[in-house]
């Protein structure tokens, strides 16, 4: 409920959003934005002119002593300004779609560029993701939709201006109409647009249940829970229950709603046009007879052209809440900035330096527990390290924090001496590569899945190298493209879809590229879906390639720890032991309890 | 021209199955739908036309004000009660749009059983099918409110003709001429903007990818470590780039066919027809002039509805394109239930030289497998990446009908049991598991708790799968809902927090059969050998089949089945496959080594003495 009260945004501050849209959109293409909202206002002027004074002339020529002749050169300037206006009216439109897809595409990058700018640290803070995710998601048509629809709302109201100014000339009285009409209309949408806003902000909260719940049904992805469980069942009673809550928000709504657009339509069109205009029209002619038939037709179209035009204002002004709603958040996505992404200082020397980590801890945002408690570590260069523990110790977040991924609650990392907070970090980062337990493929070439960068001549072969030890290459003979073969069917039919193991070795290539300027390795599990074959074949390769860099490695397969040169074992965000496994063994505590009952089927 | 036919036939179909939906939903959600749409265009037929020509004449011929005031009453006071009842319209619809849905989705839902895994994993299924589900509840809704105002326009356009054909039948020819041209363009239009919309999806495809990779979470952190920003902008602009120079040239084309189409309005209905209206008046006998001034307000007005139902035309023959996918989805024959074998209890399933490849694939996925499990027994199915062990098991669950050999359940074939029934019986946690988005104890459970007891059992089940009932995100225990789909307080697991749950389903359910594809893979030493622990215990004297790349596991079996490349190469128990010194001697080897040197004597020497 409080979220709604936010949502409410005044007036004027759905005004000054939308032409904060306007003025970003111009930023990238002014020439364009212009051009659309001048010809839109040349066209609407040119239709109502042809649309009322024109018209009046050829009526008054009707109706009047006028001979045909007159009318006739009447009607063929008509006759080419509708042409022109029709013509320019299609094409305008026609262009400014096509247009528009550019303008968008730039935005769209630039909104995509400075997302993965931003801390990572944003992605757990529901309030800039959400925004972000509505932004990104809905800024095509929010950008068009700002620009057109206000270049329509001004054109609808120069249109407005000539017919009024018409009316004024055949009796000022009667442009009162209009204008209280267009009063009690803006006021009355404004209300009903809000409170329609708030219904649809409740209702999609349930919908999106409903949606998901039913969802389950018919993705390929729970088709097989959807076979082997009851699944279905609890998921059939939620999809109920989110129903009947969305239809609840309508009717909590919707009286509201209805009487306030009553009372639109009632005053906006029976009233004040349907009624009124006619009427008075009618008491002039015929009661006062101040004005004649021809007088009447022309007030009388006019009017029906007042009225048409609110009808379309209409429509712009619901849009326009939408996109003054849309902006709000908009400014609020840019407004946030970043301070890791954009760190700048100190580029790190050459080869490898210490890593030094004392009494760090961490929180994540809106959490009560820190996931990391007084973490202090030293690495020399060269050392291999294994961090080994339970599910949820803090092992990943460990390894986040070391990468500069987030920075540290309390506490402090130092490389080489230096905070880590001192360099800049992209420079920092290039001493790392990493493995992590979550890697992804993306929809791209296979050489640039390895690379993850644009690929170019004189990689090849390093990617060949890569793939390689990762022990990829029975699979690489077999793609028909080799490392240009496009990888999952995203959007190119041919593309391959790689099982698990697959997948996991690509990623794990990606550490096997030669990076000069590389130090330190880490590897989050690299090897959970692989068999044990290649599992060895893989472990073997990896220590070879990273045997002059610090490696740090968490895995759950002890076997594994047993080549580093010391182990951490974490629990609940703290180190509980340390030292090499001979020290831990001899130790007698958790670890050996866990390597034991790992090695117990092993022995024979 | 046969091909046209059917075509409009079909539009008329589609629609009318779109209707017959709303309808079965709701009977008076269409009924009003159409009512008040229609009823608004024929009420301006009313206003615009009637009587702007009945206040002309009146005008015209003097009549006494009074008699214009009060038609003018009526038909205010009329609209007013039109207004009343139209008014609630809007929230009828918001309060049962939700029963539209509750309508389809329940047929969906009970259709779904009859559906097969094979259905699901066919790409073409998604295609069709999925997304029009998915967007079928607003476009029903948004065709019975466009036909409602179709047959408005409809309906008004040829009461307004009527009238001005009572004024002069000449006049008929001016709308007519520009109808036919619109529809003859229109038709050539909606085939261009078809064409430009198929030309442009496969950019439209990567611009929407791009975007995804930077909101998804799970890109985040390789986003920031790598340039991947590199490639994907780089895609993104040249589709984008794509995208506007094919898209402008189909719109150039558009909008010629818009211009003839619009145009032809203004200058055959507007133009042409005042040059008319100007010469009957000034050269012919026209007695009525106020008549023929009338026209032409009315005639702006007529055209208007035309070419509004020229393009609501249009709209409904694309809207209701998805309806011919989804009636071929809702009304597809359900297979008369055969009366099948039911199992209460399996008691052993065999498979005799089975081979397998998937529908679409090229080479079998496995080939001539033989195997038996009787009650009791503990399998275990180790090997390579990709040699089809998850295949098998969805075999021997009936997931997919095999092309040779067979698959015996108490000595009867498969296909003649009842599949469903049979399925229920297994415990199952495969690699890609699911958890839902909804309550954890409904995720362990897979139903609604019904009282203290369930409570229990699934703590216990979660416990048994060594997962944290005590952890800090279950903030209303185990009521907490999964996921922050829809629930801003919702828990979000892990990988191995997910794995966890999956496998807590098993212990609840207490199946027959318990089939666990790398159970493990994401969970810690100790949870590992606690969860096989449990499980070893639960699945006592019923049945367990388990595939794992931890040898040590696997060793807990009574049999273990080695496969490669589809095939079984070796089986045996772990001391005869040690003995057969190959694969799986290699691959043991390999993993033990590491254990083994660092373990002291005396330890070895324990261990040996307790597993004899």
């Amino acid at each position: 409920m409080a979220k709604n009260k936010e949502d409410k945004i005044s007036i004027r501050r759905l005004i000054s959003n939308t032409a904060f849209m306007i003025k970003y959109a111009a930023k990238y293409d002014k020439p364009l934005i212009i051009k659309i909202f001048l010809m839109n206002l040349i066209l609407k002027a040119a239709m109502s002119l042809n649309g009322t004074f024109i018209l009046k002339m050829i009526i008054d020529g009707l109706t009047g002593e006028a001979t045909f002749g007159d009318i006739a050169i009447i009607l063929l300037i008509s006759l080419a300004l509708v042409v022109c206006i029709e013509w320019i009216n299609q094409i305008l439109e026609e262009w400014t779609k096509a247009k528009i897809i550019k303008l968008d595409g730039k935005i769209q990058r630039d909104l995509v560029e400075k997302n993965s700018k931003m801390d990572l640290i944003y992605y757990d803070n529901p309030d800039y993701y959400d925004t972000y995710v509505f932004v990104a998601n809905n800024a095509d048509h929010m950008i068009e939709g700002a620009v057109v629809i206000s270049s329509k709302i001004f054109g609808g109201i120069v249109a407005l201006l000539v017919a009024a100014a018409l009316i004024l000339t055949i009796n000022p009285f009667l442009a009162v109409f209009p204008i209280v009409g267009f009063v009690v209309n803006l006021i009355t949408r404004f209300k009903m647009e809000e409170i329609e806003y708030t219904w649809w902000l409740e209702f999609k909260k349930h919908l999106r249940k409903a949606d998901y719940s039913k969802r389950v049904f018919y993705q390929p992805e729970y088709a097989k829970e959807c076979k082997l469980t009851n699944v279905k069942e609890p998921l059939r009673l939620q999809f109920d229950e989110a129903l009947d809550a969305a239809s609840a928000a309508g009717r909590k709504y919707t009286p509201l709603l209805t009487w306030i657009s009553l009372l639109n339509w009632i005053t906006v069109f029976t009233v004040l046009s349907f009624f009124a205009v006619p009427a008075y029209l009618g008491y002039l002619a015929l009661v006062l007879r101040k004005i004649a038939l021809g007088e009447v037709a022309s007030a009388n179209n006019a009017a029906n052209y007042v009225r048409g035009n609110l009808n379309e204002i209409n429509y712009c002004l619901v849009d326009f809440q939408i996109i003054g709603q849309y902006a709000e958040k908009f400014r609020k996505l840019l407004d946030y900035e970043p301070v890791i992404e954009v760190a700048d200082g100190l580029t790190p020397d050459k080869g490898a330096g210490s890593l030094e980590l004392s009494n760090v801890s961490f929180r994540y945002p809106n959490t009560e527990k820190d996931t990391l408690k007084d973490i202090s570590i030293e690495i020399k260069p060269g050392e291999k390290i294994a961090i080994v523990g339970e599910n949820g110790a803090g092992k990943t977040t460990f390894v986040k924090l070391l990468m500069r991924l987030y920075d540290v609650t309390d506490g402090s990392i130092k490389y080489n001496g230096h905070d880590i907070r001192e360099y800049k970090t992209k420079e920092y980062r290039k001493k790392i590569s990493a493995v992590f337990q979550d890697y992804n493929i993306y929809a791209t070439t296979l050489a640039e899945n390895v690379l993850l960068r644009t690929y170019k001549k004189e990689d090849e072969k390093d990617v060949i190298a890569a793939l390689k030890k990762a022990d990829f290459s029975k699979k690489l003979s077999k793609l028909p493209d080799g490392i240009f073969t496009n990888l999952t069917r995203e959007f190119s039919e041919d593309g391959v879809n790689l099982s698990g193991g697959e997948s996991q070795k690509i990623a794990i290539s990606r550490v096997f590229l030669n990076d000069e300027d590389r130090a330190i390795s880490i590897l989050d599990e690299p090897s959970s879906a692989l068999d044990p074959v290649s599992e060895y074949k893989l472990n073997k390769n990896l220590i070879d390639h990273a045997q002059n860099d610090t490696v740090i490695f968490i895995s759950h397969r002890l076997s594994t720890t047993r080549m580093a040169d010391r182990i951490y074992l974490f629990e609940n965000g703290s180190i509980i032991e340390q030292g090499s496994h001979e020290e831990l063994m001899a130790h007698n505590g958790r670890y050996r309890e866990m390597f034991d009952r790992q090695a117990k089927n092993y022995i024979s | 021209m046969d091909e046209k036919k059917t075509k409009k036939n079909n539009t008329f179909r589609r629609t009318a199955y779109a209707l017959k939906l709303v309808w079965e939903a709701d009977k008076l959600l269409l009924v009003f739908s159409i009512f008040k749409n229609s009823i608004e265009q024929i009420f301006y037929v009313f206003f615009f036309v009637y009587l702007t020509k009945f206040i002309f004449n009146c005008i015209e011929r003097n009549i006494e004000y009074s008699k214009l005031f009060w038609f003018l009453i009526i038909a205010c006071l009329g609209h007013i009660c039109v207004h009343f009842t139209c008014g609630w319209y809007e929230a009828y619809r918001k309060v049962k749009t939700p029963e539209v849905y509750r309508y389809i989705f329940h047929r969906v839902m009970d259709l779904s059983d009859s559906l097969e895994l094979k259905d699901y994993e066919n790409p073409e299924f998604y295609d069709k099918y999925a997304r029009a589900l998915d967007r079928v509840v607003d476009s029903a809704i948004d065709l019975a409110i466009k036909f409602g105002v179709y047959f408005g326009n409809v309906v008004s356009t040829i009461a307004s003709l009527v009238i001005i054909v009572m004024v002069d039948p000449v006049l008929l020819v001016f709308m007519i001429v520009p109808m036919f041209v619109s529809l003859y363009f229109g038709n050539k239009n909606g085939k261009c903007n078809y064409e430009r919309e198929n030309a442009i999806t496969r950019d439209k495809r990567i611009a929407d990818y791009v975007k995804r990779v930077y909101y998804e979470k799970k890109y985040a952190a390789e986003v920031r470590l790598f340039d991947i920003n590199s490639i994907m902008l780089e895609k993104q602009e040249d589709a984008v780039d794509r995208m506007e120079k094919v898209s402008m040239k189909y719109r150039m084309k558009s909008a010629l066919f818009s211009f003839i189409m619009k145009g032809s309005y203004s200058i055959f209905a507007g133009i042409i027809a005042y040059f008319y209206v100007v010469a009957r008046v000034k050269f012919g006998h026209a007695t009525d002039i106020s008549s023929y001034v009338a026209m032409i307000t009315a005639m702006s007005f007529s055209t208007n509805q035309l070419k509004q139902a020229v393009e609501n035309r249009i709209f409904l023959s694309n809207e209701s394109r998805l309806f011919a996918n989804l009636e071929e989805f809702l009304e597809r024959p359900i297979k008369e239930k055969e009366e099948k074998i039911l199992i209460d209890e399996i008691k052993s399933i065999e498979l005799k030289n089975v081979s397998f490849t998937y529908p679409g694939a090229k080479s079998e996925t496995l080939k001539d497998i033989s195997f038996k499990w009787n009650k009791g027994d503990r399998l275990a199915i180790v090997g390579y990446n990709g040699a089809g062990k998850t295949t098998l098991i969805k075999l021997l669950m009936g997931l997919y009908e095999i092309q040779s050999g067979e698959i015996l359940v108490n000595g009867i074939n498969i296909q003649d049991i009842d599949g469903n029934s049979y399925r229920k019986r297994f415990g199952t946690v495969f690699q890609d598991l699911q958890v839902f988005a909804m309550p954890l104890i409904e995720n362990v459970l897979m139903r609604r708790p019904e009282g203290e007891e369930d409570y229990k059992t699934a703590e216990k089940a979660l416990k048994n799968a060594q997962f944290e009932v005590n952890h800090p995100g279950l903030i209303k225990g185990l009521d907490t809902v999964v996921s922050r789909e829809f629930d801003e307080e919702g828990f979000v697991p892990s990988g191995g927090q997910a794995q966890k749950i999956a496998i807590a389903r098993v212990f609840a359910a207490k199946p027959d059969m318990v089939i666990l594809d790398e159970p493990s893979s994401a969970l810690d030493p100790l949870a590992e050998y606690n969860m096989y622990n449990n499980m070893m215990k639960l699945s006592e004297g019923r049945g367990v089949i388990f595939i794992s790349h931890r040898l040590s596991s696997a060793r807990m079996a009574d049999k273990i089945y080695l496969m490669k490349d589809g095939e079984v190469v070796e089986s045996g128990t772990h001391e005869e496959l040690i003995a057969l010194n190959k694969y799986y001697h290699e691959m043991f080897t390999l993993q033990a080594e590491n254990y083994q040197e660092s373990l002291p004597e005396e330890m070895l020497k324990g261990a040996e003495a307790f597993y004899g």
